[in-house]
């Protein structure tokens, strides 16, 4: 049955712990590199490029491949759809915590 | 107790993005510090362009401007972030530059050529949108 909890809005995809850090990361950033991400969300490099296949399958994040030098570089880059996604995420998520403050909305559906 | 968890997950989620939200920031830093070190750049070569026209200073002047944009550019592609809206305000800064610069060549090297009273002012004006951009920047 649907009601009107907050918590319905969450999205499966986003909702993952990493993929919530890894949406996170790059929503307060134009673009990241791979590198960056990875160290900054504390996990692997195939773990990153495991999670990152999922979001960019969803149509969430892009991959941009480039060059430093000689180097490959790998960079990654929310779409318009994953940062319109992820603000809903986030504002179910504020609601939720919004309604601890509101002990009268606690009820179970 | 339910409910409970979802608070608590939902809390810790919301810190988690805030927490990474600031990483981003500290990390992005580089770029009013590139700002500055551009600005500075443009406000010593400007006016050189103006009053050092003769052959060969005229050739060691850009021979040094190639270099430093080749140094300024790979130090921009080596950093690991960008900012939201970093692209965009650059784009602002850098187009706010090239209408000044523009105006101060085409006017200058036709009229004030080694005249230092319009070079030298020029120079700051070159200069200044680069200066406003880190400034607002670190004000950010």
């Amino acid at each position: 049955m649907t009601t009107g909890h907050p918590r319905h809005e969450l999205d499966d995809v986003i909702h993952a712990p990493v993929r919530f850090s890894i949406m996170a990361t790059l929503m307060a950033a134009d673009k990241a590199a791979f590198s960056f991400v990875r160290d900054t969300v504390e996990v692997s490099d195939s773990v990153l490029s495991r999670q990152v296949a999922t979001l960019e399958t969803a149509g969430y994040v892009k991959s941009i491949k480039g060059y430093v030098g000689k180097r490959p570089r790998t960079w990654l880059a929310l779409t318009p759809a994953g940062r319109a996604a992820f603000d809903a995420h986030l504002a179910a998520l504020r609601a939720i915590t919004a309604m601890a403050t509101a002990p009268d909305s606690h009820q179970s559906p | 107790m339910e409910h409970s968890q979802h608070w608590a997950d939902a809390a810790n989620a919301v810190d988690r993005a805030d927490r990474l939200a600031r990483t981003v920031a500290e990390r992005s830093a580089w770029y009013p510090r590139f700002l500055l070190v551009f600005g500075v750049a443009v406000l010593i070569v400007t006016p050189l362009w103006g009053l050092l026209t003769s052959g060969t200073r005229s050739v060691v002047l850009n021979l040094a401007w190639v270099a430093f944009i080749v140094g300024i550019t790979w130090y921009v592609r080596r950093q690991g972030v960008a900012a939201r809206g970093t692209t965009r305000r650059y784009l602002w800064v850098i187009a706010a530059w090239a209408v000044i610069y523009a105006v101060v060549l085409t006017v200058g090297l036709a009229l004030f050529a080694h005249n230092p009273a319009w070079w030298i002012p020029s120079g700051l004006a070159a200069a200044a949108p680069f200066f406003v951009g880190a400034y607002r920047e670190q004000r950010r």
